[in-house]
């Protein structure tokens, strides 16, 4: 028993450490309780730097942790020059809390990021720098955040790495993106025949003529794209560097099955959600945003091609000289795996820019 | 599921209540103590009681055989040390195959359970709750608990002629979240057993 004890108080003493606010090199471990969720917010890296770069997540139903416990070679960059903010979304990877579908909206989404920054706020000062990044569902949830109202006057840039700014017209750009990658890799010679069967399918998805996709419309193309990502992963296009399962699991705590429990949620009301209201509300509301604006894109990015990087940098008031885009030619969908030190320099460049 | 786990209470105790008046003869107790590791490496200690509910079949010779069924009541701590800390009471329902050689003071067990429990997890770091006023409250204590079930496989060797034995298994249980979601765990254990024989 005696030795039980020991070891139970061992384990609280670690428990009780507490960091100081400010350092080169910290990590604070928090949990936001708001409506239900309870989500945790780590924030990690410089936070001397007052520079605090808060990353949504994709999904729905990622997880920014896992960005943190499997991306090292991305967020290790740019955690040594700022404060990076990981925090997982509503029923979403690592949070915990109620399941009520009645909150599982994108308003809600929206008004949990607001508090997340009121967080930081309260927590770490009104004089923080706050740059705003989003990837994939993260990009439309971020955009939908900064065209609410006054939203964008707190962030100072906006950073979108593969994002769907508006999921109609995303499920369009697919499919005139996947069938251009198709026809590429069909003139090299590159698994010709399955390729050639994607280039079916979509004669198939575009006789359709759909105009207006839905969770239930866009499987059709759902399967198509998974199809192509497959065929792409086995061509070589790729060299993903990330880290292994015992970094990832063992010394940075990210519970899969935590994680994999909360991706059985029905995410279905809210994919329509994007579809109405939401794509027209963001449309309509893209002029109002002038802060400085970083599209990256993946070029093998068949979930949300760079096209929609177009539509959003077409569609702001930002000046020209704030708009940016990059495209990373050897990347899909996810170029922290596969191109993280171009991407975490490319940031860190723009950071230094603005803040 | 309250009425599984009070099912199995009620049942828990009522083979407790019989077999233990047939075992009381012994007055033998079991303890082991081990290093539980959630996902192999999120760190945890287990304490547990080996009670022996039932004595099936021994036979009385130098190299024997023989079957058991224990209850084992067990308490488990195990933190994901930038998560949560987890606190587990359990009752594990054992059935156990020993083969035993007496001349050379030599025994080899494997033992099959199934587990019922409730995990009371907590928070680590700042805790932090929004408030009517649009601003945050700090909280002291955060987290949540659920009942859990599920069953391993133990391994137990004896070390010379000791009372201690070594003691290596594997366990997986089933949280059932406060929101109806089942959270898998996995987890590995590594200890020792001692027999305290008054």
């Amino acid at each position: 028993m005696r030795i039980f004890l020991l070891f139970i108080f061992s384990f609280s003493l670690l428990s009780c450490e507490e960091e100081a606010l400010f350092q080169d090199s910290v990590r604070h471990n928090m949990w936001m309780f708001h409506k239900g969720a309870e989500l945790p917010v780590v924030v990690e890296g410089n936070t001397n730097s007052k520079v605090f770069l808060l990353l949504l997540h994709g999904g729905p139903g990622g997880s920014a942790q896992e960005y943190n416990s499997f991306n090292n070679p991305f967020t290790q960059p740019l955690e040594d020059n700022y404060a990076m903010v990981y925090y997982d979304q509503r029923n979403a990877g690592m949070a915990r809390g109620e399941w009520d579908p009645a909150l599982y909206t994108i308003d809600q989404h929206i008004e949990d990021l607001e508090q997340i920054i009121k967080l930081l706020r309260f927590k770490f000062g009104e004089d923080i720098k706050l740059f705003l990044a989003g990837h994939s569902w993260g990009a439309y949830l971020g955009t939908a955040f900064l065209t609410k109202e006054s939203n964008q006057d707190g962030i100072i840039a906006w950073l979108n790495i593969d994002g769907a700014i508006n999921r109609n017209q995303n499920y369009k750009d697919r499919l005139i993106h996947i069938k251009k990658i198709a026809e590429e890799r069909i003139a090299l010679n590159s698994f010709t025949n399955e390729w050639m069967a994607v280039l079916d399918d979509i004669q198939l998805e575009n006789e359709k003529q759909t105009i207006q996709y839905d969770a239930e419309k866009e499987k059709g193309l759902n399967k198509i794209m998974s199809t192509a990502e497959s065929i792409l992963g086995r061509s070589d296009l790729f060299e993903v560097n990330v880290d292994s399962y015992f970094d990832g699991i063992f010394s940075n705590n990210f519970h899969p099955f935590i994680d994999n429990a909360n991706g059985f949620r029905n995410k279905v009301p809210l994919i329509n959600q994007m579809y109405s209201p939401f794509d027209k509300r963001i449309e309509e509301n893209l002029f109002k945003l002038t802060l400085p604006v970083f599209c990256i894109y993946g070029y093998y990015d068949l979930r949300t091609p760079f096209q929609q990087s177009s539509f959003l940098l077409n569609a702001v008031s930002t000046s020209d000289v704030e708009k940016k885009e990059l495209i990373l030619m050897a990347s899909g969908h996810s170029p922290m795996r596969t191109q993280p030190e171009i991407l975490a320099a490319a940031i860190m460049e723009w950071v230094e820019k603005y803040k | 599921m309250k009425n599984v786990f009070l099912f199995f209470v009620f049942y828990f105790t009522c083979f407790t209540l019989v077999y233990s008046q047939e075992s009381s003869a012994k007055k033998e107790h079991e303890f082991s103590i081990s290093y539980f590791g959630e996902l192999m490496f999120s760190p945890g200690i287990e304490l547990n009681y080996h009670l022996k509910l039932l004595d099936l079949f021994s036979e009385e010779s130098d190299n024997a055989l023989a079957h058991a069924i224990y209850l084992r009541p067990s308490l488990t701590y195990y933190r994901l040390t930038k998560y949560t800390n987890n606190y587990m009471p359990s009752l594990n329902l054992e059935y156990q195959f020993t083969l035993k050689n007496d001349e050379k003071g030599k025994a080899f067990s494997l033992a099959p359970y199934a587990k019922l429990g409730y995990l009371r997890y907590s928070y680590i770091g700042e805790i932090y709750e929004s408030n009517n006023k649009g601003g945050f409250e700090e909280r002291r204590n955060g987290g949540g608990s659920a009942f859990v079930f599920g069953g391993g496989l133990n391994l137990t060797g004896s070390i010379k002629r000791t009372n201690l034995n070594w003691l290596a298994g594997t366990e997986y249980f089933s949280e059932v979240s406060e929101d109806k979601l089942f959270i898998n765990h996995v987890a590995l254990r590594l200890g020792l057993k001692v027999l305290i024989q008054p």
